[in-house]
């Protein structure tokens, strides 16, 4: 597929709030979460012309931006300074409450462990791709999905 | 929208967590639709990264630009030069490639391949437009400028050292804090309407972080055109003829004599065969003429692996040898910021055990099979494609303090790394995985002033009473708290004090529930670093994985080493007591008394290392006595000299009476803190970390 068909301007306009809303939940910075974001589409950007299969485009720009989230030159460059770095509480006043119960319960996983839930459970990655993105087999994420949950739930009270 | 959970899912997440997501992902398409990030090309781009883009470049730059270098250092007298001999500007072949240690070609073709350094020192004292080879890495950030332009700034001496051209560095840029960006580094500029044409600007410019070598040369014809006063900086301006060479390269690591291994951890050699690097390996894949294998050793990189990408056109050779986007590349660094040198090609599909990311060793060769039937216009790249016939090695890799580099799937960072990060994210949770050097100390509490009362969260501050460490160095031996260099550790539910010595922990600060604390404790709450995991440790290898015992030659028999650690006996203990520093853990081993009604302690008052039985005891009083030979202690204590009886003085997983074990060890000062004679002096104590192997007892 080359360039032109794949547009990544409109991709980034039909993936780009799933991408932003899994780094938001993967990494809980506002910062790091947008500069991913970006970081994401300039890789796809570079490999356009390889893409060939435009329905693999979204679990694959899943898949390199949860990489790239555990990358450690990308770790270590989070913090150097991309641009403005407005930070806002995406969730509006009403559910204020609910989303930082929920981004606590989020933080109190290992990262690792909240990105196989985000990815799969919440961003709709299958088991395989999750472990793909993640760098590690089947069955550990099927083992940190499990924990994971159950952790959630025991922190959102939800049984 | 998000399609919530993937295929394969054992059970539904909360509703709660669905809702909050549904809601995520609407607020960043609202973000996203009012610019808040972007790509180039779309209008809600906010700003590229520092990294330029081969789409970005494309078409917006002229081809008939040509590129050029400048000096930055400072310039120095000459006279003029006669005119330029023509450039030699065609990109040649990489056949008589001389890789340097650094991991960039030593020479070409018989031609040396100068440092940036050298280059300009090279360059200043030119006197005609010979052209010669300049090898470094691409960067496009820079921080300072190196010396005030002229202005205004003739064309040759645009540099753009101010602005976003690139420089040319001695060293990858991995760490820009280190780089000095007013050395000795060389700066690319570019001069429009100059010929020749060639190479492309993108060819040299993307993707940065490249290690290139330029072909160069100096008193370029357009030097003619500057003015008087800066005529002779025009003349010594370092010009680009060609890219002669790139790879996305950090240095080779070098082999350490003593382990066999590369800087990194990777063996050097395996069964007596070489194991390459991802850099030597291009070069030996390509000047290959044949199937033979080899090994090469590097770092995995698969992070752009693309589902249903591959199947091109053409035969099987054509799919599987040429170049696609499923690309497995080994890096010669695991901290890359673009794909390694080296592309893996697989004639199967990769079995399940083939490590997404990390150090392996694989035996490779070229000239596979299916290159005969790759179409005519692949048959080269087909013919020198390295194909993988075996994963021969995998394992943890080594940072440049010896400790895994590498774990649990991810890299690991440095304790200096990891303050810098946890002091520069004031408020947001950074989780970490962090190798360094642990100790714990339980000190008698009522002398330590407590320094925190007993307020609402203080759980999440360090203990006191029982404080540990992780440090960027052994811990010597007397300290009992974190100085300035050491994390002062907080360890999380659950966790274990593992044992002292080296470790890579999972830790993390700014912890959620710091708002919780009372005001008063508050920020040293956020500032907390607590642990919430053992990764792993020197003397267990990863937690909880199964064990890799070396058995002795017999069940009665101690072994000699235990995966690959020596085992001390008799008085080298003693000497490892003697001459320990720091609490760096070591191994043990002997015979357990016996009978367990043994006591000596009445008989044997002496509290030192010597006594008056002729053999050596150490630590006497407490502990689990043991010997360095089976058999009745009464008995081997009024034979003949030389013995060795030995106390550990703190014990906790006991080994069986009457067998030979190994244990895992430190050494510690228990009264350090009262010990008038100060840490030298103080009395020594052998502290079992781990009993790691038992034997049977000896048949009478």
């Amino acid at each position: 597929m080359d360039a032109e068909r794949l547009d990544l301007g409109t991709a980034f306009q039909v993936h780009g709030p799933l991408l932003l809303a899994a780094a938001r939940a993967i990494t809980l910075n506002e910062a790091e979460a947008q500069d991913l974001v970006q970081t994401t589409f300039e890789i796809a950007l570079r490999h356009a012309a390889e893409l060939r299969d435009p329905d693999s485009l979204r679990p694959w720009l899943l898949r390199v931006q949860a990489r790239e989230a555990f990358r450690l030159v990308r770790r270590l460059r989070r913090f150097v300074p991309v641009g403005s770095g407005v930070v806002e509480v995406a969730v509006p006043a009403p559910d204020a409450t609910d989303s930082l119960a929920v981004r606590r319960a989020l933080g109190g996983l290992p990262r690792r462990m909240r990105a196989a839930v985000v990815l799969h459970h919440l961003a709709g990655l299958s088991v395989a791709e999750t472990a793909t993105a993640l760098g590690v087999t089947e069955s550990t994420v099927k083992s940190q999905l499990k924990t994971g949950l159950a952790r959630l739930r025991e922190a959102l009270g939800d049984g | 929208m998000a399609e919530p959970r993937g295929p394969g899912s054992p059970e539904p997440p909360p509703d709660r967590l669905q809702r909050w997501f549904a809601t995520e992902v609407r607020a960043a398409e609202r973000d996203i639709k009012r610019g808040l990030v972007g790509v180039p090309g779309t209008p809600g781009r906010r700003g590229l990264g520092r990294r330029a883009l081969v789409g970005g470049l494309a078409g917006t730059t002229s081809a008939a630009i040509l590129l050029a270098v400048a000096l930055a250092a400072g310039y120095l007298g000459g006279a003029a030069s006669p005119p330029p001999t023509a450039a030699s500007g065609q990109p040649t072949a990489t056949s008589g490639i001389v890789i340097g240690a650094n991991g960039i070609p030593a020479s070409i073709d018989g031609e040396p391949v100068l440092t940036p350094s050298a280059a300009i020192t090279r360059a200043l004292v030119s006197t005609d437009a010979s052209t010669f080879l300049v090898g470094g890495w691409l960067d496009d950030s820079k921080a300072a400028c190196p010396s005030t332009p002229p202005a205004p700034v003739p064309a040759l001496l645009d540099t753009g050292i101010c602005g976003g051209q690139p420089a040319l560095l001695a060293s990858p840029p991995v760490d820009e804090a280190a780089v000095d960006w007013n050395g000795r580094n060389l700066w690319i500029v570019f001069l429009d309407g100059a010929s020749p044409p060639e190479p492309t600007p993108e060819d040299l410019l993307e993707p940065y972080g490249d290690a290139v070598v330029l072909r160069v040369h100096t008193h370029d014809p357009s030097a003619a055109t500057c003015s008087a006063d800066v005529r002779l900086q025009c003349d010594l301006a370092v010009v680009v003829n060609a890219v002669l060479w790139r790879a996305s390269v950090g240095p080779i690591a070098t082999v350490n004599p003593s382990s066999g291994t590369y800087g990194d951890g990777i063996p050097a050699t395996l069964d007596g065969q070489p194991v390459l690097r991802p850099t030597q390996a291009v070069a030996r894949a390509d000047g290959s003429t044949d199937a033979s294998t080899f090994l090469v050793g590097g770092w995995v990189e698969t992070v752009y692996s693309y589902t249903g990408c591959a199947q091109p056109v053409g035969s099987e050779g054509d799919q599987v040898l040429t170049r696609t986007f499923c690309g497995t590349y080994l890096d010669e660094t695991p901290t890359a910021a673009t794909e390694g040198p080296l592309e893996l090609h697989f004639r199967t599909s990769v079995s399940a055990d083939w490590p997404g990311e990390g150090p392996v060793i694989v035996r490779v060769h070229t000239h596979d099979q299916l290159a005969t039937t790759c179409a005519a216009t692949n048959q080269d790249d087909c013919a020198h494609a390295v194909v993988v016939d075996a994963l021969l090695w995998s394992g943890p890799g080594l940072g440049p303090d010896g400790l895994p580099s590498w774990m649990d799937g991810q890299s690991t960072i440095s304790v200096p790394e990891a303050q810098s990060m946890l002091a520069q994210v004031p408020g947001s949770p950074a989780e970490l995985e962090v190798r360094g050097w642990y100790a714990g100390w339980s000190l008698p509490c009522p002398y330590v002033p407590a320094t925190v009362p007993p307020t609402p969260g203080s759980s999440l501050l360090p203990d006191r009473c029982q404080p540990s460490v992780l440090g960027p160095a052994p811990i010597p031996l007397g300290q009992d708290r974190a100085t300035a260099d050491d994390l002062d550790l907080t360890l999380g539910p659950g966790v274990e004090a593992p044992p002292p010595g080296a470790v890579v922990v999972e830790l993390h600060g700014h912890d959620p529930t710091a708002g919780a604390c009372d005001p008063s404790i508050r920020a040293a709450c956020d500032a907390a670093v607590i642990v919430d995991r053992v990764v792993w440790t020197a003397s267990t290898g990863v937690v909880n994985a199964a064990p890799s015992a070396t058995p002795g030659p017999s069940p009665t028999d101690i072994p000699s080493s235990f995966d690959g650690r020596p085992v001390l006996r008799g008085e080298a203990i003693v000497d490892r007591v003697e001459q320990a520093t720091d609490a760096t853990p070591f191994l043990v081993g002997g015979w357990t008394p016996t009978t367990p009604e043994i006591y000596f302690c009445p008989m044997i008052p002496a509290p030192s290392p010597g006594s008056s039985l002729g053999g050596v005891i150490l630590d006497l009083c407490g502990g689990l006595w043991f010997l360095d030979a089976p058999g009745d202690p009464q008995g081997i204590l009024r034979g003949t000299p030389p013995w060795v009886a030995l106390s550990i003085g703190v014990v906790t997983q006991p080994p069986p009476w009457d067998v030979p074990f190994i244990m895992q060890v430190h050494v510690a000062l228990p009264q350090a803190q009262i010990c008038p004679a100060g840490p030298a002096g103080c009395p020594r104590t052998i502290v079992e970390d781990a009993l790691v192997w038992a034997g049977s007892p000896p048949a009478r």
